[in-house]
């Protein structure tokens, strides 16, 4: 099940959802809110979503891992309003039999919510600035370059 | 000519100065009602950059639309 939320993330409560004795793995992504982008010092920033679509495109996203890959149970939760650096901004988690089908299935659900579910991080900076910010702006795709800097 | 309610979303919202409106258009695309709107506006975002949906349901750029319509406009998406 994918879920937004306007209140922190209760990710205890979504790993226990995922608790099952036939599992041999669980694999969990926790996004955080950084204090910095690009050089710049991050204050707090503001997620806006379009609600009905992304929970309908957050559920096709999570649908399609469990075609792709061999688990037993997943979850994703997204945050959504005002948040501060610390804050956490999206879970994902998975449970499989063995651990290498978690480890690809957590990589490809936080990989495809970040492209294609219709969330934007709008982010306020130390200097009194703020930018809605544009993964596509460098020109580089992070689903298959990963590491080098990220959005 | 038909009215159809449209949404817009991050820097889109913000260059427009409105989040949702109701317009009267003679597009046939949607791509073609982004470019009208887009000189009105003051959108800086190219338009291969833009994603469509029509009654919450993400649509092609060439998808046409009918009187009624909620239509959304919307930039790359930057979650996570």
């Amino acid at each position: 099940m994918f879920t937004l939320s306007d209140k922190a993330i209760d990710h205890a409560n979504l790993r226990q959802s995922l608790e099952r004795i036939d599992a041999g793995g669980f694999c969990n992504f926790e996004g955080w809110v950084r204090n910095h982008h690009l050089g710049r010092g991050v204050e707090r920033l503001e997620y806006q979503a379009y609600v009905r679509l992304a929970v309908k495109q957050g559920q096709a996203v999570l649908d399609d891992a469990m075609q792709r890959y061999d688990l037993l149970g997943l979850r994703a939760e997204h945050r959504i309003g005002a948040l501060i650096p610390g804050d956490m901004a999206v879970w994902v988690g998975v449970c499989s039999v063995h651990r290498d089908q978690a480890f690809e299935a957590c990589r490809f659900i936080i990989d495809e919510i970040k492209a294609t579910v219709p969330i934007w991080k709008h982010e306020f900076y130390l200097d009194g600035s703020d930018e809605w910010v544009d993964p596509t702006a460098c020109n580089c795709d992070h689903r298959l370059k990963s590491g080098a800097h990220s959005h | 000519m038909k009215t159809v309610t449209l949404m817009y979303f991050a820097q889109l919202g913000a260059q427009a100065g409105c989040s949702e409106e109701q317009v009267e258009t003679g597009a046939n695309t949607v791509a073609e009602l982004f470019l009208e709107l887009k000189g009105i506006h003051g959108w800086t975002l190219p338009a291969d950059k833009v994603r469509f949906a029509r009654n919450d349901a993400f649509c092609p750029a060439e998808a046409g639309f009918s009187e009624g319509d909620a239509l959304a406009i919307m930039p790359p998406m930057s979650g996570g």
